[in-house]
């Protein structure tokens, strides 16, 4: 079937081209320093700054829960950046260099070569969260203090929609925008302005919006569970409008 | 039937009309030509024929599909080489073909059997395990050949098929697609006219997004057969061009230094006395030659028409 030779093709490229390694690989060295961090702060300061001799520092070191919600907070800065820059290629640099012209004169529909890259990234972003998050909750646990799975579990199961999130509206414009680079870029925009806009848009909106779900898997991290199934309705079918977008606005081009 | 037809379609960018109302068939089998100077509407003709654009107006048939409609359909029956043909550069020239025959459901063996077939054909089976990102200009046209052929398609799209090759890449691939012609209908087009003279059987002829030729190679040579006759005559020989003008079967002479390039109003008496009546005048005949205008010629004629 050709929708299974071009995930095929997908994912040989993730492969050849070491997104598989150093995607999932960004995952695990940023959210594991946030144990590590957390472990030696204490020295850190002690070593940094030019305080008196004698003074004394006492950090408490947070709980497993609370490190492990920092690993969260930290996967929205670089982790995320490094998602968009792996991605925002996938469809214009295909049909800068021509090869689109190539494949999509040959019996592939244009729904089938964008699902197969919408497959590959979301496969390539499960597997990065799961080793990412699976070996900071290790560190967590041997650097910090026992951590409740389970919980972790949960978190992560709740984190990944707003990671396909970030696939489907980078491959969007990744279909809509002419330039690999104005796409990475209206990407990054557009994940900025969802992480906060929505919050002032009432409290129905606010309760829905992708904020509102990594709130919810910090939640759970911290052991409060709050709000899960309205913010994660809310962020799948936001991915969904921005796969069905990015597809419509690839089926309408000219290549 | 008609393997192509094209009526009255146009296609606007903007402000800018790339076709302006284009009506052409082409016949199944054979090669046809399709030329013009640049900017003529040819690679935007191909690029609405094969489903990558969509025409503003007009219709478009392609083997009885509608190729806008049907643009899946039509997908499965037709090759397309790109004017500069791109692959996924990290794998190599085999691993893209076998690729190629998976997304038109080829069974492997089959696709094995005609990949090597290809790849031998064109002269790169030596590189096929070698990376695509390492070939040559020459060598991605080849197999930029072999991925549009692969499916065995009825109707195969060549836009400037042979632009990027040398010499001896030229005429191997020139031979190829005269091989070509008896399984699949060729529609090629370019801009270099000795290409289509040697392998095309019809020529189509654009200029501004309109068609201002289509015919056969022959009947154009007939329609355009302005017979021109060159002599050269000796070094000592006098100006002989007024004699020559005062031939009543003679319509102009150009002399650019010893050769003089005359075309006739009667054919047939220009040939049978045009040589006594060169030898008249007193000059030496050094060399004599009557050609038929080549479709460089008749592409300058009609194109140059404003």
């Amino acid at each position: 079937m050709n929708l299974w030779a071009m995930l095929r093709k997908e994912l040989r490229e993730l492969v050849s081209s070491y997104k598989l390694l150093f995607v999932p690989l960004t995952f695990a060295l940023l959210g594991i320093m946030q144990p590590v961090t957390m472990k030696m702060l204490p020295q850190i300061m002690k070593t940094a700054s030019n305080l008196p001799k004698g003074a004394v520092i006492q950090i408490p070191t947070p709980p497993p829960g609370e490190v492990m919600a920092g690993v969260l907070g930290a996967y929205s800065q670089i982790p995320l950046m490094v998602l968009v820059l792996t991605m925002m290629g996938a469809i214009a640099a295909e049909r800068a260099s021509g090869v689109a012209a190539t494949v999509l004169t040959k019996p592939v529909g244009r729904a089938g070569y964008f699902a197969a890259k919408a497959i590959a990234y979301s496969l390539l972003v499960t597997v990065s969260l799961l080793v990412g998050f699976a070996g900071s909750a290790y560190y967590t646990g041997v650097l910090i203090g026992p951590v409740d799975w389970q919980n972790v579990a949960v978190a992560g199961l709740l984190y990944l929609p707003y990671l396909l999130l970030v696939v489907a509206a980078t491959l969007c414009f990744s279909a809509f925008m002419p330039s690999q680079v104005a796409a990475g870029g209206t990407s990054i925009v557009t994940m900025m302005l969802l992480g906060f806009v929505p919050k002032y848009l009432g409290d129905f909106i606010a309760s829905l919006y992708p904020g509102a779900l990594t709130a919810s898997a910090t939640a759970v991290l911290i052991g409060n569970p709050s709000e899960i199934a309205k913010p994660l309705v809310g962020v799948l079918v936001l991915a969904l409008a921005f796969f069905i977008g990015g597809w419509m606005a690839l089926e309408r081009q000219e290549i | 039937m008609a393997m192509i037809t094209v009526e009255n379609l146009t296609k606007r960018y903007g402000d800018f009309q790339a076709l302006k109302s284009i009506s052409f068939s082409v016949e199944e089998g054979g090669c046809v030509g399709f030329l013009g100077p640049n900017g003529a509407g040819k690679t935007t003709t191909i690029r609405i024929l094969t489903g990558l654009a969509k025409p503003t107006s007009g219709r478009a048939t392609v083997d009885g599909l509608d190729a806008i409609a049907q643009r899946d359909q039509v997908r499965s029956r037709i090759g397309y080489l790109a004017q500069t043909p791109a692959f996924y550069n990290y794998m190599t020239g085999e691993e893209f073909l076998l690729w190629t025959a998976d997304i038109f459901s080829i069974e492997r063996k089959t696709a094995r059997l005609r990949s090597e077939e290809l790849l031998r054909g064109l002269g790169i089976w030596d590189a096929r395990r070698r990376r695509i990102g390492g070939y040559s200009g020459g060598m991605k046209q080849r197999l930029g050949f072999a991925q549009a052929l692969i499916n065995k398609p009825k109707l195969v799209f060549l836009d400037e098929p042979v632009s990027a090759l040398d010499p001896v890449g030229r005429h191997e691939i020139l031979n190829f697609i005269e091989q070509l012609k008896g399984q699949t209908t060729v529609f090629m087009c370019t801009h270099v006219l000795s290409d289509v003279e040697r392998v095309c059987d019809r020529v189509i002829i654009a200029r501004g997004g309109q068609v201002v030729v289509e015919s056969s190679m022959t009947d154009l040579r007939q329609q355009h057969a302005a017979p021109v006759f060159t002599i050269e005559v000796d070094a000592q020989d006098r100006n002989i061009t007024a004699d020559l003008l005062a031939l009543p079967y003679v319509s102009g002479v150009r002399k650019e230094g010893l050769l003089y390039t005359i075309s006739a109003r009667d054919v047939a008496a220009a040939r049978i006395r045009l040589p006594e009546a060169i030898l008249q005048t007193g000059a030496t005949l050094v060399s004599y030659g009557a050609q038929a205008p080549n479709l460089e010629d008749i592409f300058l004629q009609v194109v140059g028409e404003a």
